[in-house]
């Protein structure tokens, strides 16, 4: 790279407020995606205006392009968020969404003295907000099951929490993956030993990617889900899933919970690295079945991959072990 | 069961900063700073992409396999390495191709409106400057 003068103060101040903009506005998978690139241009933008016009050039700079990358970051989370199970976004959840956001960035420190007041207030108060929303926007029925949408309707990486801000999943989708059709990925962003278990330190859980329809139509009924994957370097599992949300009773109590598991689930695992496999599961999905969520499940590191997935119900089925 | 084949028409239309985007990067690799120069070049100035339009827009341009990221890096001594160069893919041709094909029939369906057909036979106002 050729050795370049310091910029001037004028474009070194704009590209911090700017980078500020990006940071604070939008979604931190843009901003490790993109972020350098666009401010990499946004600098080749200021110094531009300065050759120009000098700092009165860079100031004038300021206000289409703070306006545009704010307008752009917002733009780009409701996008992410249309591409989760509710189509239908209130601006409630918006801003809901967007404070969740901004929470999920501070420091470890500001995040400790947060966490009662997140996990008391916040976290209990969004999910009840957001229930009848989401209840009246899920799918009847399995939709975008060659991802000719993209990630429509497919949710996830969902079931882990951020560390420092990063988020070490991300999901994709190879366009010719499995005989020349699209194959739908998750993958942890850690691929050596060592990274792969500070990943399992911070991030036990089972993280998934999955669509979720209403259990309505096959209450009662074998749900059959077949699907074709492909694992890299999967340490400890992953595999397919579905996993059944049930209807708590009208009157809760802290004894049903204790005694009554919220959701059932099969999954059908595998480990370390294979090729292709032909995988299936079958479910029975209980009468007071909520809604249903099938897809691919991660437990700790590696990359799956799903094609050609297949979701019908069986009359006479025999069950699998679980 | 093979799997369709992803349909150009269901991409159309195109927004103004994708079509300019791609319409750029027809004639070959290009990275961000030169697409946003080249589009303000072949508009007169009139259309100037900001950093985080254009950058938004070539990600969901990568995620929905019109474009893809080159391989190809400058040479340091020449250009910045830090440059990420972007080219069309295949559909991505197909996709320009159809929107090119709807502005043309747009455009023929304008000139059969009687109240427009003289206004388009004379010469634009920049023409005649």
């Amino acid at each position: 790279m050729r050795p370049q003068p310091s910029p001037p103060w004028i474009v070194r101040l704009s590209v911090r407020i700017y980078r500020g903009l990006l940071r604070g506005t939008g979604p931190s998978h843009y901003f490790h995606a993109y972020g350098a690139l666009t401010l990499q241009l946004f600098r080749e933008c200021c110094l531009d205006a300065y050759r120009e016009r000098g700092p009165l050039g860079v100031l004038s700079l300021w206000l289409p392009s703070f306006s545009d990358a704010i307008a752009q970051m917002v733009l780009e989370f409701l996008c992410q968020q249309q591409y989760t199970s509710q189509p239908r976004v209130s601006v409630g959840t918006v801003v809901s969404a967007l404070a969740l956001e901004w929470f999920s960035a501070p420091t470890d420190f500001v995040r400790s003295l947060m966490r009662p007041f997140m996990s008391h207030v916040w976290h209990p108060l969004t999910r009840e907000l957001s229930r009848p929303l989401i209840s009246a926007s899920r799918l009847s029925s399995p939709t975008n099951m060659r991802f000719e949408r993209q990630f429509l309707h497919w949710r996830g990486p969902h079931g882990w929490r951020s560390h420092r801000g990063r988020k070490p999943y991300e999901r994709g989708i190879d366009l010719r993956a499995f005989q020349g059709m699209p194959a739908l990925f998750l993958r942890s962003k850690a691929r050596a030993a060592a990274d792969i278990e500070r990943v399992m330190k911070f991030h036990p859980l089972d993280v998934m990617l999955t669509q979720t329809i209403k259990a309505e139509a096959y209450r009662g009924k074998h749900l059959h889900f077949a699907a074709d994957v492909k694992v890299d370097h999967v340490a400890p599992q992953a595999g397919l899933v579905i996993d059944v949300l049930l209807n708590p009773p009208e009157k809760l109590s802290e004894r049903w919970h204790q005694n009554h598991p919220q959701s059932v689930r099969q999954e059908q695992l595998a480990q370390g690295t294979h090729d292709w496999t032909h995988c299936d599961i079958t479910i029975s999905v209980p009468a007071n079945a909520q809604s249903i969520d099938f897809g691919l499940i991660l437990h700790g590191a590696g990359q799956i991959w799903l094609a050609n997935p297949q979701l019908e119900v069986r009359e006479q089925d025999v069950m699998q072990p679980a | 069961m093979p799997y369709p084949a992803p349909n150009p028409e269901e991409k159309v239309p195109l927004t103004p900063a994708v079509f300019h985007i791609l319409l750029s990067l027809a004639d070959g690799e290009r990275h961000g700073y030169a697409i946003r120069r080249d589009i303000a070049a072949h508009t007169d100035g009139k259309l100037r992409l900001g950093p985080a339009t254009l950058y938004r827009s070539i990600k969901h341009l990568v995620e929905d396999g019109l474009i893809e990221e080159s391989d190809v890096r400058p040479d340091p001594a020449l250009d910045d390495e830090r440059r990420h160069y972007y080219r069309l893919t295949d559909f991505g041709r197909q996709v320009m191709v159809a929107e090119v094909r709807r502005l043309e029939r747009v455009l023929a369906l304008a000139r059969t409106r009687r109240g427009l057909r003289g206004l388009l036979a004379m010469p634009s106002s920049e023409g005649r400057n």
